[in-house]
């Protein structure tokens, strides 16, 4: 013999379970991204328009060596997407590990992928900032605040197993 | 409550929603959209396929595969607000034939009072929201060269582009100790203007929230839903689809008597839909 709702509580179901599921989410959702870097337009949440868009998200990644230091956006050179919807710890060392895979160069204070261009000397630390930025009404300014700063050691790449 | 309602679901709801997945499928992001063309070319042969709670899971589970294969956090709250939709139309199609519509439209009200309130809440709690960001930059780098601003602002154009450089320029050199930069902030009314937009839209959504907890069926809280969504269409014409669910969730709630409100959701929902219908063919 099958398991059989009454139909009181078959209506009650039908009714409640997804508009349930629904605000369940949109609560997770809402403090999750009041309490870390996740962005509001995703993850169903329905904050879209409340705060900045992903697209006006940045990603710098620092190259410290021994005597220099040196600065890629990496938005030209891999898909940041994924990284900027929620810059934590660990998809800001994903990224930054996919960026050490790349032949980097340097150019000045910048990265390059240049040929031409001589190599990076060896990277001791990286430090990574992700970066809202905004127009603040009252004092008409674009404003970018660091919303996400991380920061790694070369070795922790090394040891680092997909 | 009316709790004796023997309707059936409407037939013209249930197709706008298989269009509107369909449609919502072309997009790049989803997974599933040969599954879909396939059930809907089905469709056109037994039309009681439309109504078949299987169907339906099928297209639910379909539509969910693009959560998986792209993860939870890539997916736009448009992908969450249908694929509840398709949950509320498989709830109602297993409740069973007797009361469909009435099961319907309380689940549709419910979730649109999660969509809403939720929105209102997000609005009202973020500090981004309230520096007036959103719609003063709105305004400053796409609506100040539309009509009506670009008729009264002498040099709209030329206020864009500067913007947009005083932006390019502030994302491409990075520099810890100047994290800001002035902008060319146009005439002062645009302030003005951004201001009453961010207070106005966070109280007519506060305002719609309330309606639909107290009055779903009445015609003046369809009327000014109406009103909410070609004001959000006039201001961000790129959210087609996500209006046209909301347009859907308001249409299974709206009164079958009211002919002239019933016409007017399917007219704006059809051409929500064929709109958005451009863009993903533009985009595939």
């Amino acid at each position: 013999m099958g398991f059989k709702f009454s139909k009181k509580w078959k209506e009650y179901l039908c009714i409640f379970l997804i508009p349930t599921i629904a605000l369940v989410n949109s609560l997770v959702q809402f403090y999750i991204s009041s309490t870390s870097s996740l962005v509001k337009w995703k993850g169903g949440g329905f904050g879209m328009y409340s705060a900045i868009h992903y697209t006006d998200r940045n990603i710098w990644i620092e190259f410290n060596t021994e005597s220099n230091k040196y600065y890629l956006n990496p938005f030209n050179y891999v898909d940041i997407a994924p990284y900027l919807i929620y810059p934590n710890r660990e998809a800001l060392f994903k990224l930054t590990k996919e960026v050490l895979e790349l032949d980097l160069r340097v150019q000045g204070n910048a990265i390059t992928m240049q040929k031409n261009a001589p190599k990076i000397e060896p990277i001791k630390k990286i430090n990574v900032y992700a970066l809202d930025t905004s127009i603040i009404l009252k004092d008409k300014k674009y404003h970018q605040e660091i919303i996400t700063q991380e920061g790694f050691d070369i070795e922790q790449f090394h040891s680092h197993k997909n | 409550m009316n709790n004796s309602i023997p309707i059936k679901i409407d037939r013209k709801l249930i197709v706008l929603a298989l269009i509107l997945t369909f449609v919502s499928s072309l997009s790049a992001l989803h997974e599933a959209k040969f599954f879909i063309a396939i059930a809907l070319s089905a469709f056109a042969f037994n039309r009681n396929i439309a109504f078949n709670l299987y169907f339906w899971l099928f297209i639910f589970l379909s539509t969910c595969t693009q959560f998986i294969t792209n993860g939870q956090y890539r997916m736009a709250n448009f992908h969450y607000a249908l694929i509840y939709f398709q949950g509320l139309i498989i709830c109602t199609l297993w409740f069973g034939e007797e009361r469909e519509e009435d099961i319907l439209q309380k689940s549709a009200r419910l979730l649109f009072l999660v969509i809403m309130g939720m929105a209102t809440i997000q609005k009202f709690f973020s500090p981004q929201y309230f520096y007036g960001d959103f719609f003063y930059r709105l305004l400053l780098e796409e609506h100040i060269t539309k009509w009506p601003l670009s008729w009264i602002i002498k040099d709209a154009k030329l206020i864009q582009i500067d913007n947009q450089q005083i932006y390019q320029s502030m994302i491409n050199g990075f520099n810890l100790n100047t994290l800001s930069t002035t902008i060319n902030p146009g005439p002062d009314f645009l302030k003005s203007m951004a201001t009453i937009l961010t207070w106005g839209v966070l109280v007519f959504e506060a305002l719609l929230t309330y309606l639909y907890l107290f009055f779903n069926r009445h015609k003046l809280t369809h009327y000014l839903s109406i009103l909410f969504l070609l004001g959000t269409l006039y201001m961000r014409p790129q959210e087609t689809l996500f209006l046209a669910l909301l347009s859907l969730i308001c249409f299974a709630q709206c009164p079958r008597e009211s002919r002239s409100l019933r016409i007017c959701y399917i007219t704006l929902i059809v051409v929500l839909i064929a709109l958005g219908f451009n863009k993903s063919i533009l985009r595939t």
